[in-house]
């Protein structure tokens, strides 16, 4: 499995999961996020979830474990692109998403993240 | 009305790649049977738990696609077969809320509320089965 580009944009690390990832993929991107904040110095982090069909309450606790993870390496992370139907299915199960922001598309992610700086 | 049941496909899985093809097995019987992109998403999801649970206590288990006919109605019979611990308390598991595992998805009751039908069978030392319904709107 190909491993998922980090881009850097400004203060902010893109990143763009565009297939079902298996759990070695995202133990990896995981870490190579981490690193990146630590080589970049990036303050935020925006995760683009946009081409992804569903999400599991296991993908979305990953999704929560890398925000927490960013943010003890003082990152903000918004996580953007839910699909509605698969907005719908997380509120429809009761799936918290704890500890993650949200937002509609890229730029209204990084708005936010431009909005709350962590110098 | 007796129901019609087509046996369409099974598969075995025993870890999370194997949980990808099971994924990619539904979306296109989905999109043969014609569901809208809300209902396909209900049915990825819920069967994405359920086998993501056998994972978790049976380490492997079984995906049984079939498709069920009520009169008018066309609907997809899903079922997760696994050999595991089973659950001793069925009623308690499927409490809102309930999980052991530590996860944030409802457990079974977050799945219940994404499909039509839902039976489930457990014996403990024996393994669980779980089936559920999601008929075509």
């Amino acid at each position: 499995m190909p491993q998922v580009p980090i881009i850097k944009l400004g203060e902010v690390l893109l990143v763009s999961i565009q297939y079902d990832l298996d759990d070695k993929s995202i133990l990896k991107l995981q870490e190579d996020i981490a690193s990146e904040i630590v080589k970049t110095k990036a303050t935020g982090l925006l995760i683009d979830i946009s081409s992804l069909d569903l999400l599991d309450s296991y993908f979305c606790r990953k999704l929560s474990d890398m925000s927490r993870m960013a943010l003890l390496m003082n990152t903000n992370t918004v996580v953007v692109g839910f699909r509605p139907e698969v907005a719908i299915s997380i509120v429809e199960m009761g799936i918290e998403m704890e500890n993650i922001k949200t937002a509609l598309n890229t730029e209204a992610g990084l708005e936010i993240l431009k909005k709350n700086p962590r110098k | 009305m007796t129901r019609r049941i087509t046996s369409l496909v099974q598969i075995e899985f025993k870890n999370d790649i194997d949980i990808l093809k099971v994924r990619d097995t539904i979306r296109k019987v989905c999109a043969d049977i014609g569901y809208n992109k809300l209902s396909q998403t209900y049915i990825l999801t819920a069967i994405s738990e359920l086998t993501r649970n056998a994972l978790t206590y049976a380490k492997e288990g079984l995906v049984k696609l079939e498709q069920v006919e009520d009169g008018m109605k066309i609907g997809l019979m899903i079922s997760v077969i696994d050999k595991g611990p089973g659950i001793s308390n069925i009623e308690l598991a499927s409490t809102d809320g309930y999980s052991t595992s530590g996860g944030l998805g409802k457990g079974l009751s977050g799945t219940k509320r994404l499909v039509d039908d839902f039976f489930i069978e457990s014996k403990v030392g024996e393994g669980t089965k779980v089936m559920v319904i999601k008929w075509k709107t």
